[in-house]
């Protein structure tokens, strides 16, 4: 494991707080992948000669439906974790879900879009089974890790409801859940585009790809700039919060 | 004077399939009383670690009956770990005041007793750091402030010094030593050491090897502070030596 350097920097500090981001190299990294993603949608728009703001708007409508869906998604997975990390329960259930996650979910779409319709419920439900099942599985096995003396610390200080949630159970699976969702993500800015253009919703990054994707140049370079958001997110937001919890569960 | 702890009886077998039946402590009877400084000492894999967790309630699966009198609950109970057990993303301060926290004590209140212990201690300093920015005396420390912080009437200490070398372990038997004589809980510890039982208990229990069963008690009355280089701590210590089976 990476030892960072902040802590032998800063021996009698807390790690709490933005104590990743005090150095001035830092700063300028983080303005830089602040400024990059805009900057090229910017230029990207005069090249290709779209409007920038019809653009930006189908960007932000598809962002906001990742997000949400990501909000349920990490909610429902880590609660889903935390009831069948262990015991007798996990042994029925785990194998279930892992049956559950191999189900290609692109099959599930007709139906959404036959309950729902081509609206945003549908995408959003569709997302939500996208980045589950990373989010599900990265918590358990993290949570596995939990050595036995901490749960029986835990257990003679008779910690619990929300205490024990807040303390012990979500600090310990901090480094799963943040993996988890990394690569929940991933899969969820995958499946956001297909999902837009099968399911024909109005607005969004999927509307854009599809109607220039006879134009290969365009194209292209509208999957760079999905990269380079992707990577700028990553290394801006949950970079530094894995180092954070790695840090914090170092022993 | 009525025991504080008695166990009849206390065995415990691991069964997880019934091919694998291991019975780790046997037939377990004995009496604990009010403010003693009770220790097992055994070979490793004599189940007194086990036992330990049976006693405090950490374990539940047993046959036998345990009775802790004087109105005593769970909630009066401590427990030191050999591992330290400090949760690794709470500062020091935040794992010593874990039992206040669970206990709901308003905050003014379990940042006194906190910083009492952080005192005591000697962990001011430290209060703000993470376990892992500490060395293993200091996180055992740590560990002893946090099952002190709640009150406990009864101690549990699980080889509390065997992970840490032995000049900090000599300093922390005499704080351990300082604090029950102070505050006189009633401590039951296990160890595999004789020298540190002969220090420490006022009876020790020696475990044969597994199963585990009563071997002899030793009642310890040497004179407190404890000279182990005195005639009559060599006699202790060779009597317990020969009591042991490898």
């Amino acid at each position: 494991m990476k030892k960072s350097h902040h802590a032998l920097v800063y021996p009698h500090t807390s790690h709490r707080g933005l104590g990743v981001y005090r150095s001035r190299r830092h700063l300028a990294a983080t303005l830089f992948f602040v400024a990059v993603p805009p900057l090229f949608l910017l230029l990207f728009s005069r090249v290709a000669q779209v409007a920038a703001r019809p653009l930006f708007a189908d960007f932000m409508v598809s962002l906001l439906r990742l997000a949400i869906a990501y909000v349920i998604a990490a909610v429902l997975g880590w609660l889903l974790a935390a009831a069948f990390y262990r015991g007798r329960r996990a042994t029925v259930a785990l194998p279930v879900f892992d049956v559950l996650q191999s189900f290609p979910t692109y099959a599930a779409l007709p139906i959404a879009t036959l309950v729902f319709g081509p609206s945003n419920r549908t995408v959003i439900f569709f997302l939500i089974f996208a980045i589950i099942w990373p989010v599900f599985f990265s918590v358990v096995s993290q949570l596995r890790l939990i050595r036995r003396d901490w749960e029986e610390a835990v257990a003679i200080s008779r910690l619990s409801g929300i205490a024990y949630i807040r303390l012990f159970l979500l600090p310990a699976s901090m480094p799963g859940l943040i993996t988890g969702s990394i690569v929940g993500l991933g899969d969820g800015w995958e499946a956001l585009v297909a999902t837009e253009i099968i399911v024909h919703v109005p607005h969004g990054l999927g509307g854009f790809f599809q109607s220039y994707s006879s134009h290969t140049t365009i194209t292209a370079f509208g999957i760079l700039g999905l990269l380079i958001l992707i990577f700028s997110i990553n290394k801006l937001i949950w970079l530094p919060l894995l180092e954070h919890s790695r840090i914090l569960y170092e022993e | 004077m009525a025991p504080l702890i008695t166990l009849r009886h206390i065995t415990k077998i691991f069964d997880e399939d019934a091919s694998h039946r291991l019975v780790s402590v046997e037939d377990i009877s004995l009496d604990i009383a009010e403010g003693e400084f009770f220790i097992f000492v055994g070979p490793s894999g004599c189940g007194k670690s086990t036992l330990l967790r049976i006693i405090s309630g950490l374990d539940p699966k047993f046959h036998g009956d345990i009775t802790i009198s004087g109105g005593l609950t769970p909630a009066d109970f401590g427990f030191v770990f050999q591992q330290f057990a400090l949760l690794p993303w709470l500062t020091v301060a935040e794992n010593i005041g874990l039992g206040l926290t669970a206990r709901h004590m308003p905050t003014a209140d379990a940042k006194r007793a906190t910083e009492k212990e952080l005192r005591i201690f000697g962990l001011e300093k430290f209060c703000r750091n993470h376990p892992h920015e500490l060395s293993g005396g200091m996180r055992q420390r740590a560990g002893i402030a946090r099952a002190l912080a709640t009150e406990p009437k009864i101690i549990f200490m699980d080889e509390p010094f065997s992970e840490l070398d032995s000049f900090t372990a000599t300093i922390l038997r005499k704080e351990i030593l300082a604090v029950w004589q102070e505050r006189k809980p009633t401590i039951v510890m296990v160890t595999h050491l004789i020298p540190e039982a002969l220090e420490l208990a006022d009876r020790i229990a020696v475990l044969t090897p597994r199963p585990g069963k009563i071997e002899k008690i030793i009642h310890n009355s040497l004179p407190r502070p404890r000279d182990p280089r005195s005639a009559a701590f060599f006699r202790l210590e060779d009597e317990l030596y020969n009591l042991i089976k490898p």
